[in-house]
């Protein structure tokens, strides 16, 4: 259903004088070159640390960001080249986003029934007197009840799980096929957190969603996604089923990172890949393989030509010159 | 033996809107030579308990009861000035949350890191200076670096060296606060392994206070889980995790994803974490626990044995 | 609007602040119930002639007479009608449009945000005075020039205020929220970014009250603003400073006495509803 090729968002620095006179301009290449595909009724986890690039790739697939380059074909059509604003706003409704943030992205001074119906109302979904109907089944459907209590309430009024949850139901109002999910329990309390990720999981089973999951937490991944993306500073290095990727990763930077995740098991204490610590900048340019220099494997190619995503095993794609 | 017993500890906030019972009698004791690690949600007053060991208590908080025996001591009846001089640092070292962000940027790391050694140890500016380096070298860092910015360097470095101070004048006891918290994972990881390297070579007892169950079970030989203010169990990592007796603990660790092991529909805690100014009557847990009897809601269950140095608050049990 | 919060606001105020608003409210409100009724109220008409020249104030004539026998009084309370007037016809104007284009301008940037931001700029640099007799000299004195010389003046704070708030609150996370689910610019700016503006726009409309009158006084007193025979204040000050010398003050103290208390009035209510709508974070 989505298929994005190439995608680039390249941000520009500010340059010294000595650079405008010698003509360098500096880019943040926050997402350098993404692609993959989601089929219909999948959920594609896109993991990476902080500055990996994934929470910008996810603004671009929606098109709220300006991309730099690339495509994004949701069902056949390029979104990022539609400039009819008509169908830009159809697309809005069917390309929907469950943000991170309870506590900025709601807005402050509406009361969730405002904030329920606001979708519902901007393209008419329902007449005026559905509309108190619809809002407070979708209060029930996250399991805020009785609905009637949470209508007059404003945002601050309520817990950070409660406000999680109408960032969950908002977006899907507009009864979208395709959602992303942008690490949605991060900022949510531990025992909180479960409740709301099985909320989403009978969600997206109910209305059969094909899903973009942003997340750092692995186990979350794992727990949330049928294929799994593991990104490295604008790029992806590895790319497959989850099974296959988390429990058997190939990519020197994958391995480390998955090795690196705690198990809450203290009978299975295990060594930690390593890699080397990093004091790279973004703004620095490279050469070849963008791990080569932490990668305890380097070759000589490796820092010379950047590899390309190659299939190992079924759907099960690598960057990395390792077992060439 | 016991290095540090904590004993019916009690603090509590007086806020105009009611009294916070933050910490409501909690009792702990962390073992030489050992790590232990309070787990709990925001709000279960594992912070202010660490604060309360500090006696970093301000108002409108204030210890309200209890004991804190370091060696026999309690030093929760020493002066102020004893508290500065002889316990903060010199025995008990704090790393705080958030600390990396806690670092001065314009002085550079090497002489915020010497600061408490001259404080202290009384040492000059330049022998305290030529520690810190060494001390850079053992939470592994480029001693040279002892002269950089704190914004020069990475957040995990800048954990590291959070560390470095808390060592700088040999304490017993460490109290690290949520250290892996805001950190990648990887450099978490390699942050773990470094405070499990000096605990080994240093021998010194550790108490880690986090939310993450899995940090604790890599690192900890101890437990204690605190919900709402109160130890509701404690005991070896190994015994809480293979056999765990109170519910709360139970449904905790169900409600932790693990990237290894089978795949089983977690279940979640129902229920909002609890108002501290009116905690639930009897067993704080009760409103969100699955086996909850009548008598949950009456009493307060006791604090007591259930297994080889394995105790929990349950009526149940 | 809901109502109860702002009273909420107003018991959590400092009492400074309180007494402050209240006074300036309750000066306000006089000001402009005697613009619709003072002329009703008073004795005499505003051009009528009704003694002696030159009288001072009486039991009979208050404020005594003018040069041409009318009670000052009459006039002073009828000129009431006139400031006001100006005041809220111009303060209509500039917070119409210096809110539009601030919103605008915030909230789209761009080519479009940079022109206007340097009209803006060298509009506001003009001291403001100069610039409104500048207009009335070139338009002729009027009620309506008055009242576009003092708009004028007052679009740029607006304009910079609207702004500076819409491209703060533009950042927030719930904004980018809204333009996810699909709303458009305008929407957006009205619906959400506007309830904003609210309580920043009554502290100017205030300060722009007194600075029209102000100005307005101002223009009548150099002879551009509301012309003669008309009751306006500082028409009638600027005629009576030639008696000051044989010593009829009162010709010129009174009318310089209401611009005084208009003036003093809505700085009253503007400092007032500042301290209650944007409250300081108290020092615990």
């Amino acid at each position: 259903m989505l298929t994005v090729k190439d995608l680039k968002k390249w941000f520009q620095i500010r340059s010294s004088i000595k650079d405008t006179i010698l003509r360098k301009t500096h880019y943040v290449k926050a997402v350098d070159g993404v692609s993959f595909d989601i089929r219909k009724g999948e959920t594609l986890g896109l993991v990476g640390e902080s500055g990996s690039g994934k929470t910008t790739t996810a603004r671009l697939v929606l098109r709220l960001v300006p991309p730099s380059g690339g495509e994004v074909y949701f069902r056949g059509r390029n979104v990022l080249s539609i400039t009819d604003k008509n169908e830009l706003r159809q697309l809005r409704r069917n390309m929907q986003i469950i943000f991170q943030d309870p506590y900025e992205y709601l807005p402050p001074r509406k009361t969730v029934q405002e904030i329920l119906a606001e979708p519902l109302k901007l393209y008419s979904i329902v007449s005026e007197d559905e509309l108190a109907n619809k809002v407070e089944e979708a209060l029930e459907m996250v399991e805020l009840t009785p609905p009637g209590t949470f209508l007059g309430k404003y945002p601050h009024e309520l817990s950070g799980g409660q406000r999680q949850r109408i960032l969950v139901v908002r977006p899907l109002l507009l009864d979208p096929e395709f959602i992303v999910a942008d690490e949605p329990v991060s900022m949510v309390d531990v025992s909180i957190r479960i409740g709301i990720l099985n909320l989403f999981l009978r969600l997206r089973e109910k209305y059969n969603l094909t899903c973009l999951f942003i997340t750092h937490d692995l186990a979350i991944a794992r727990y949330v996604c049928d294929q799994v993306a593991v990104m490295y500073m604008g790029k992806i290095v590895e790319k497959g089923p989850t099974d296959s990727v988390i429990g058997d990763p190939v990519h020197p930077y994958a391995k480390a990172l998955i090795s690196a995740v705690p198990v809450p098991d203290p009978r299975d204490r295990n060594p930690v890949v390593s890699m080397e610590e990093t004091l790279a900048r973004p703004t620095d340019t490279f050469s070849g393989c963008r791990f080569h220099p932490r990668c305890i494997f380097a070759k000589d190619i490796c820092s010379r030509e950047e590899p390309e995503l190659r299939e190992i095993s079924k759907e099960h794609f690598v960057a990395c010159y390792l077992d060439a | 033996m016991a290095l540090l017993r904590i004993q019916d500890l009690t603090t509590y906030f007086f806020m105009k809107q009611g009294t916070v019972k933050a910490v409501d009698g909690v009792d702990l004791h962390l073992n030489s030579g050992r790590v232990l690690g309070v787990a709990g949600e925001s709000g279960s007053g594992k912070s202010t308990m660490a604060y309360s060991v500090m006696r970093l208590i301000r108002p409108p908080g204030r210890i309200v009861k209890g004991e804190i025996l370091l060696e026999g001591r309690d030093i929760l009846r020493l002066s102020d000035e004893q508290i500065r001089k002889d316990i903060r640092w010199e025995r008990i070292s704090l790393i705080f949350q958030g600390a990396m962000n806690a670092l001065n940027p314009l002085i550079t790391v090497g002489n915020q890191i010497a600061e408490p050694i001259i404080v202290h140890k009384g040492l000059d500016k330049r022998d305290a200076l030529e520690k810190a380096s060494s001390l850079l070298g053992s939470v592994g860092i480029d001693p040279a670096r002892v002269n950089n910015y704190p914004f020069e360097l990475s957040g995990g470095m800048k954990q590291r060296i959070m560390i470095a101070m808390a060592m700088a004048c040999n304490p017993e006891i460490i109290i690290a606060d949520e250290p892996t918290t805001a950190l990648d994972v990887v450099v978490a990881a390699g942050i773990m392994n470094l405070i499990k390297d000096l605990q080994t070579k240093t021998g010194l007892s550790m108490i880690l206070i986090t939310h993450d169950l899995s940090v604790i079970a890599q690192t900890c030989h101890d437990v204690a889980i605190m919900y709402a203010g109160k130890v509701v169990e404690s005991g070896e990592v190994l015994s809480i995790f293979e056999s765990p007796a109170h519910p709360y603990t139970i449904e905790l660790i169900n409600a932790f994803p693990s990237i290894k092991g089978a795949k089983r529909e977690l279940k979640a805690i129902k229920g909002t974490p609890p108002d501290l100014i009116d905690p639930p009557s009897g067993c704080r847990f009760h409103p969100r626990c699955r086996f909850a009897k009548e008598i949950c809601n009456r009493k307060d269950p006791e604090f007591r044995e259930v297994g080889t140095n394995h105790f929990a608050a349950c009526h149940l049990l | 609007m809901r109502l109860a919060p702002a009273f909420r606001r107003f018991g959590m105020a400092p009492v400074s602040a309180q007494i402050i608003t209240i006074a300036g409210t309750i000066i306000c409100v006089g000001l402009i119930a005697l613009a619709f009724f003072g002329e009703n109220l008073v004795h005499y008409g505003p051009q009528q002639m009704v003694g002696e020249i030159l009288l001072p104030p009486s039991s009979e004539h208050l404020m005594g007479t003018d040069m041409l026998g009318r009670d000052v009084f009459s006039r002073v309370i009828s000129g009431t009608k006139w400031s006001v007037s100006v005041s809220f016809i111009a303060v209509s104007m500039s917070m119409l449009i210096g809110t539009y284009l601030g919103g605008f301008s915030g909230y789209f940037g761009g080519s479009l945000d940079r022109i206007l931001m340097v009209g803006m700029d060298a509009l506001y640099i003009f001291p403001s005075f100069v610039l409104a007799v500048l207009i009335a000299a070139v338009m002729g004195p009027g009620i309506g020039t008055s009242s576009l010389a003092v708009a004028i003046v007052m679009i740029p704070t607006f304009y910079r205020v609207i702004r500076s708030i819409t491209l703060t609150i533009k950042e927030s996370g719930f904004i980018e929220a809204e333009r996810a689910i699909g709303a458009s610019g305008r929407y957006i700016i009205a619906n959400h970014i506007a309830p904003f503006y609210l309580s920043s726009l009554f502290v100017l409309i205030s300060l722009g009250a007194a600075q029209a009158i102000l100005i307005t006084s101002g223009l009548g007193f150099l002879g551009l603003g509301i012309p003669p025979p008309n009751p306006e204040w500082g028409t009638d000050l600027a005629a009576g400073r030639m008696y000051i010398m044989d010593g009829m003050w009162w010709l010129t103290v009174f009318p310089g006495m209401m611009i005084f208390l208009a003036v003093l009035g809505f700085n009253l209510l503007s400092e007032g509803l500042d301290a209650v709508l944007n409250p300081q974070i108290r020092r615990l």
